[in-house]
């Protein structure tokens, strides 16, 4: 299957879902091919017209060298050291194929239409790199003014030489890539926890009126009413007797609010992630002719940061820290008989006298402060680069610490998914209908606890867990 | 002037500026009175009909005491006796404003009779804004919930007055996060007008070409938020000169403006959304769901209603924001005075000051840089706690409005000291250059002259950078971020 780029509109999230996660090719449409021949034909007249204006990279130097002037001498092909050697990035491993490609899908919506006034047959080119081995980008190493540093290691794999005003550095494909990336895995990831802190719901038997839907109306936030019809449709048939008399701890009250700004962040991490990949951002930005500009015109600026992905990416780990803090109070609170009501150390009837669940719900802590750690704010660097590039865009660094937050999110949910399976398993009581697939699966990978039978390795066990429900959010199956 | 309330619709930010910034006061409506009396009335007969069942606060105690069920007469009796006292302290408060607008917030969730509250309650809650609010202090009250302030604001006001009977939370809510996060998301709009303006001044003070924030950007990158920064630059440098400009683009931080700036738009307009939402919200623990057809009598639940989970990351979010602003303007100010890169006389001095007498705003450019430490180590997530808060197992998560409003504060404070410098900077860069603000601009740099004239002499300029700052701090609260008022 092939997802066609006629314009700037469809480079869309979904559409990058199907390049990026699903591996479908790419293919230049003639209409944008055209546009993109015709944009480069009326730059160079442009040009032409005027050899001595200012045009960043053509007719001066880059980066603190921009004030040097090179008057257009009617050379379209030369060509710069940048793209001659490949980039200087080192550490922390590689970028994962789906990034890369989902960063050579991006990197289109610049060119498509004619603002990077490059050639067609570059991003004829980009598109059939994803039908090969890509290029490895490294991951750490890569903050500048900008996001030059990854694209540019586009260049080790097309096949035929930029010339004169061609790049594929410049712009932000990068913070559109890496906002995309977070987006496409956090609606599963959510789905997942509210299934798991549906089933923590059930373990302690707290009583549903904290999620009463009366509560969508009185309090009037769209998100805390979609976390809040979840809720519900994922409790809907447990038993409406016999829960606990008194009001949960407020660590489950609180809930439908908390996992309700996890999907207004979610919901504004998607709307930047579709805004930023279907911009021009690249600098200069080449507009074609218009009637006011008859020759078109090649505009100097700040396309190449993008300002919104982090902030949008930082909320959403602060959610999951959030989450995490939330399930470590589950997991706690339940193993208190005192709080929760449950068996005394969830022991089965008549099992000893120690920790029902062996050292299961004792260690997991620092995922929740690793997950908090996650979650510090990323702002523009103090950092200068030099005295011209002298803001050095961050996104990279907000994205890193997104993949440590899920997976210290993914860990706490796999021990909360445990201990509840375990307060069900002791008290003898089954899940929600909803979520008896999902307990079925966690307890595959993680059998109630009892004090006889084979030797296990618990921590093993979780962390078979965890991966699962990793492999589910690429997965898209919040059911396991 | 009075602002008159008659159902959850009229909680509006416009009603918070008024009530809270421009200090009018509040009546409710008698049809109002009249709803939340017949509220009143039904949760008794509610009551009466559910004795067994339980009622957070009216068949139980609060809190940890949750979990013993007791007659409605022993709670109505506990509660007429006891006063909650006074239990936390700090040397610093919390702004009248943001207090005043709690009131106002408070008043949401009885207007339309979800918490049984009686009527009278709801009119001497009202008529706390006709005086002097009680001192709420600004630290030492982060809680689950947030119970512990109320006993400072509410101090005046009886839980329950004469001739009343059960309520159902009757302020057990979030009422102080909403207040807080409306006040600030008021001020934060106003600030960021104001933010524009001083980095418009020091776009034409360094002489960028005017061409990163061409209005084609729009179109380009298709940000609303982005475009409304742009828009507000080119409003801001109409007139400006569009020939004799820097012949090649200016560093980084000149062109990135829009896009920082317009990240600045998103957030203040998030923080809007959320509080927007949050004053009208009827939020408390327990609410009351008056009579349908399915609970003739109506129905209670207990609920979280006392934690707001929207406004914290909302004010974070603008708090990151300022930090990225203050960290953006610390640039220009160091690129306006840093001769080499911005071609303007080097460190703002006249060209042809004696160098035994000179002055400038050289050496301002230090100053900045506390500020912005300090912003960045407050500007980090209000995550919620990982503590157990207290003894009590059961009230097991803190509300985390408090914190992240005190931090807002505080960080919108050192942006108005940081963006001041640049105003000031910017102002010495269009004096020792004789050059002229855009047409737009020019009775906004006249006013900052008021307060910091440009330097030609030796004299404190820090002084004059902390007057401009009160300015700036002062004019988010009055609107006046045109500065339009005279600084005397």
């Amino acid at each position: 299957v092939t997802v066609v780029v006629e314009s700037r509109e469809d480079v869309t999230l979904a559409n990058f879902r199907r390049v990026a996660y699903d591996g479908e090719s790419v293919r230049i449409s003639a209409t944008a091919r055209r546009a993109m021949k015709d944009s480069r034909e009326s730059f160079f007249r442009m040009l032409d017209a005027d050899p001595e204006q200012f045009v960043y990279g053509v007719t001066s130097g880059s980066g603190m060298w921009a004030e040097r002037a090179r008057r257009f001498d009617g050379d379209r092909s030369r060509r710069g050291v940048q793209s001659r050697h490949g980039g200087a990035a080192f550490g922390g491993g590689y970028l994962p194929d789906r990034i890369v490609r989902g960063l050579i899908f991006a990197r289109l919506s610049s060119f498509v239409e004619g603002h990077a006034k490059v050639r067609p047959q570059i991003a004829t080119e980009l598109a059939a790199m994803l039908e090969r081995p890509l290029p490895r980008i490294p991951v750490n190493g890569a903050m500048w003014a900008g996001e030059t540093i990854y694209p540019s290691y586009l260049g080790d794999g097309i096949r035929i030489e930029l010339e004169l005003g061609e790049g594929l550095g410049n712009g932000s494909p990068v913070g559109a890539t890496l906002a995309a990336d977070v987006a496409l895995r956090a609606p599963t990831r959510l789905a997942l926890a509210e299934r798991i802190f549906c089933l923590s719901i059930e373990a302690i038997a707290a009583p549903l009126e904290a999620y009463d839907p009366d509560l969508v109306d009185l309090w009037g936030d769209p998100y805390e009413g979609r976390a809040l019809r979840n809720i519900n449709r994922l409790l809907a048939g447990v038993p409406k007797k016999g829960r606990r008399f008194y009001q949960a701890p407020v660590s489950w009250r609180l809930l439908p609010r908390v996992i309700g700004q996890a999907h207004r962040a979610i919901a504004t991490l998607e709307e930047v992630a579709e805004v930023s990949l279907r911009s021009a951002s690249v600098n200069p930005i080449y507009e074609p002719p218009t009637r006011a500009h008859p020759n078109g015109r090649a505009l100097s600026n700040g396309g190449y940061h993008n300002a919104m992905a982090t902030p949008a990416i930082d909320m959403l780990n602060a959610s999951w820290a959030d989450l995490c803090t939330i399930a470590d109070h589950h997991v706690t609170k339940m193993r208190k008989p005192n709080v929760s009501l449950l068996p005394d150390g969830l022991r089965h009837p008549g099992e000893g006298m120690g920790y029902g669940t062996g050292q299961v719900g004792l260690g997991h802590v620092d995922f929740v402060e690793e997950a908090r750690l996650a979650a510090q704010r990323t702002f523009i660097p103090g950092a200068e680069g030099d005295p011209q590039d002298d803001v050095i865009d961050p996104v990279n660094l907000a994205w890193k610490k997104s993949l440590r937050a899920d997976e210290c999110l993914d860990s706490m949910l796999a021990v909360l998914a445990v201990i509840a399976s375990q307060a069900l398993s002791v008290s003898d009581r089954p899940a929600p209908p909803s979520l008896r697939g999902l307990l079925a699966a966690v307890r595959e990978r993680f059998p109630p606890v009892h004090e006889t039978g084979r030797r296990r390795n618990l921590g093993r066990e979780l962390e078979g867990l965890r991966d699962a429900l990793a492999a589910a959010v690429l997965a898209a199956d919040p059911d396991l | 002037v009075t602002v008159v309330l008659n159902d959850r619709n009229d909680f509006t930010l416009d009603a918070v500026r008024r009530v809270a910034l421009d200090g009018e006061g509040v009546r409710l409506s008698a049809t109002a009175l009249r709803r939340m009396q017949r509220a009143h009335d039904q949760f008794q007969r509610f009551v009466d009909a559910n004795r067994g069942i339980f009622i957070y606060g009216v068949t139980s105690l609060g809190g940890s005491e949750a979990a013993r069920h007791r007659t409605p007469e022993e709670t109505l009796r506990i509660r007429r006796t006891n006063k909650r006292p006074h239990l936390s302290f700090s040397s610093e408060s919390m702004p009248e404003a943001a207090m005043r607008a709690t009131v106002l917030a408070t008043l949401v969730q009885f207007i339309e009779g979800n918490t049984a509250t009686h009527p009278q309650r709801a009119q001497r809650m009202a008529a706390l804004l006709d005086r002097p609010l009680p001192r709420v202090p600004a630290q030492g009250v982060t809680v689950p919930g947030e119970i512990l302030a109320m006993a400072h604001l509410y101090r005046d006001v009886p839980q329950l007055v004469r001739g009343s009977g059960h309520q159902a939370g009757s302020g057990n809510g979030m009422q102080f996060t909403c207040g807080m996060s409306a006040v600030a998301a008021i001020q934060s709009r106003r600030r960021l007008e104001l933010v524009a303006r001083v980095f418009a001044l020091s776009v034409e003070a360094f002489n960028a070409p005017l061409a990163a924030y061409d209005p084609a950007f729009k179109g380009f990158w298709g940000d609303r938020y982005e475009s409304q920064a742009i828009d507000a630059l080119n409003g801001h440098l109409r007139g400006a000169r569009t020939k004799g400009r820097r012949s090649f683009q200016a560093p980084v931080s000149y062109r990135v403006l829009p896009r920082l700036l317009g990240q600045a738009y998103r957030a203040v307009a998030a923080l809007e959304e959320v509080s927007a939402i949050s004053m009208r919200a009827i939020a408390s623990n327990p609410a009351y769901s008056l009579p349908d057809r399915r609970h003739p009598l109506g129905h209670t639940f207990s609920n979280a209603g006392y934690h707001n989970a929207i406004c914290p990351p909302a004010l974070d979010n603008v708090a990151a924001s300022w930090v990225d602003m203050a960290q953006l303007a610390h640039r220009h100010i160091s690129k306006l005075h840093k001769g080499e890169t911005s071609r303007l006389p080097d460190r703002l001095y006249a060209p042809d000051a004696d160098p035994a007498t000179r002055a400038s705003t050289g050496g301002l450019d230090f100053v900045p840089n506390g500020f912005i430490e300090e912003m960045r180590l407050l500007a980090q997530p209000t995550l919620l706690s990982s503590a157990e808060p207290a003894a009590g197992e059961q009230d097991d998560m803190n509300a985390p409005g408090f914190m992240a409003y005190v931090k807002h504060v505080r960080v919108s404070e050192l942006l108005d000291s940081t963006i001041a410098i640049l105003a000031a900077s910017a102002s010495q860069a269009l004096h020792v250059t004789k050059r002229p603000a855009p047409t737009a601009l020019r009775p906004f740099l006249r006013s900052i002259r008021e307060t910091f004239p440009p330097v030609e002499t030796g004299r404190d300029i820090g002084d004059d950078a902390q007057r401009l700052a009160e300015r700036f701090t002062a004019a988010a609260s009055s609107g006046d971020v045109a500065l339009r008022r005279s600084a005397s």
